[in-house]
């Protein structure tokens, strides 16, 4: 199928779906205090945009969501890159850290909120420790096995070819495998955003988490769905940013 | 090349072992490759031909006996002694041209000498026009050119050769083996060529030593009394060619 036709048929269904739920509204099926309506959607919007949430701007409450989820991002890639790396290099150092980091995989990360929340408090500690954490142990894992993935014939023929072992580190070994390491940042960026939100979910002040929480307990509906909208829309941006950075670095491996 | 050299492998023998087990995969190799010849070793998979040729790289450490380039023991790798795997090890991070230029780049060779080479090997292997090309573009041939080009520029005395044509189609191969002839006139480097194909072994050899199954032994040396240049259709039509080629098929039958 050419990617045109793929395209206009994808627009379709999603133009069908919206007036299908335009009739619902409209002919009394759906609840409009439960599902609300598409006209109620644009005016929780316009009233976001003008007077914000609980106080604080729309704006506000999307940047503290974004900048917790890339702080906590941004720190694992700082660490947990190079430390993957070196558990990709040394069987020593994947030996110390691989009990640790084989029981941590299982854990679903929400479960450690109440715990952070106990020792970092609801404010911004606790939830970027835990994008760290979390996007660390992906990271770590994705790395380590990227640089243990380098076929053993390329290091040889790097080094019949005359290159120092400093060469064939930072000259071989890094780029043979950062094919698997931008991968594992685009992933792990995907789940700091969603993990960020939950972690709002629970305790916070601001944020679309908190946003999407409150105005559920204030049942304030179409505040809620606006919030999800924006998240649903904000992760896709971060993604394609990564696919994008991605496809740039990496455009020798082809279509 | 920089004066091909002389390699000389004598009595080696190499054991593995694991978890208590010995397993002889060489045992009493013994020959010479005299500067600039072509010497193949035929055998079946597993006789141990790559763990030889692994040694002669330098990749690798006999149990016994020694490996002698132009007299002194071999004990690492280096670029005096170019290896070509079956399946290429290019960098694809890299393109054509920079794969060539990576190693004399890397040994801090001056970059007006080594552009100057590269234009030079990728037009001997006939990829002048491929120089910006990635190798995710090139063919299974082309990729093979390739990695004997960045093996060239290093001018090698040694070319050490791990089945380079096995993994291509029929046409490709005879189009590389005669290429290879072509480059060995020209550049004159010391060949240890890998190979199962006999009919490839005969075509490019001076000399064939034939290796039976683990532990892998030579069985039977032959040298090839075909005139050079060689010409494929020419070569295979020789009553010597053919006579050769049976006399190894029923060595290697054994």
């Amino acid at each position: 199928m050419r990617p045109g036709r793929y395209r206009l048929i994808s627009a379709a269904s999603v133009g069908l779906v919206i007036l299908a739920w335009v009739a619902a509204s409209a002919n009394g099926a759906l609840d409009a205090n439960k599902f609300p309506p598409v006209q109620a959607l644009s005016a929780a919007l316009a009233d976001l945009l003008a007077n914000g949430y609980s106080g604080r701007p729309f704006y506000q409450q999307i940047f503290a969501s974004v900048g917790r989820a890339l702080a906590g991002f941004a720190l694992a890639v700082v660490i947990g890159v190079p430390v993957g790396i070196w558990i990709g290099r040394s069987r020593v150092f994947d030996a110390v850290m691989s009990p640790f980091l084989t029981f941590m995989r299982p854990i679903p990360p929400i479960a450690l909120v109440p715990l952070f929340t106990f020792y970092f408090g609801i404010g911004e500690t606790s939830k970027v420790t835990l994008i760290f954490l979390t996007a660390f142990l992906y990271l770590v894992v994705n790395t380590a096995s990227g640089v243990k993935g380098v076929p053993e014939d390329l290091v040889l023929a790097a080094q019949s070819l005359g290159l120092n072992a400093r060469q064939i580190f930072f000259r071989v070994i890094i780029p043979a495998a950062s094919a698997q390491i931008l991968t594992g940042m685009r992933i792990s960026m995907t789940l700091s955003w969603t993990l960020v939100v939950a972690a709002e979910l629970i305790a916070a002040q601001v944020g679309l988490g908190f946003m999407i929480m409150d105005a559920t307990t204030f049942y304030r509906i179409p505040y809620v769905f606006i919030g999800i909208i924006t998240i649903g829309l904000i992760g896709l941006l971060l993604e394609g940013l990564l696919l994008l950075a991605e496809r740039r670095l990496l455009h020798w491996r082809g279509k | 090349m920089s004066g091909a050299a002389h390699l000389s492998i004598q009595n080696v023998s190499r054991i593995f072992r694991s978890n208590g087990t010995e397993t002889v995969a060489l045992k009493a190799i013994d020959f010479e490759l005299t500067p600039s010849t072509i010497v193949s070793l035929v055998g079946p998979s597993g006789c141990g031909k790559s763990t030889l040729l692994r040694m002669a790289a330098g990749f690798d450490q006999a149990t016994e006996g020694q490996i002698l380039l132009n007299g002194r023991p071999v004990s690492r790798p280096g670029p005096d002694r170019g290896i070509v795997f079956q399946q290429p090890q290019l960098f694809p991070w890299l393109s054509v041209r920079d794969n060539v230029e990576f190693g004399p780049k890397m040994r801090g060779v001056a970059r007006s000498d080594y552009e100057e080479a590269a234009r030079r090997y990728l037009h001997a292997v006939g990829l002048a026009e491929f120089g910006s090309h990635y190798p995710y573009q090139l063919s299974g041939g082309m990729r093979q050119r390739l990695q004997i080009a960045r093996v060239l520029i290093n001018e090698p005395s040694v070319l050490l050769m791990d089945e380079p044509f096995g993994a291509l189609d029929y046409q490709t191969r005879l189009d590389m083996q005669q290429l290879l002839l072509d480059l060995c006139a020209r550049y004159k480097p010391t060949v240890l060529f890998i190979t199962h194909d006999i009919d490839e072994a005969v075509f490019i050899s001076d000399r064939i030593h034939v290796m039976s199954r683990r532990p892998g032994r030579i069985v039977g040396s032959f040298d090839v009394p075909l005139p050079r240049p060689r010409q494929f259709e020419a070569v295979t039509a020789a009553a010597d060619f053919t006579r050769l080629k049976l006399d190894i098929l029923k060595l290697l039958k054994g």
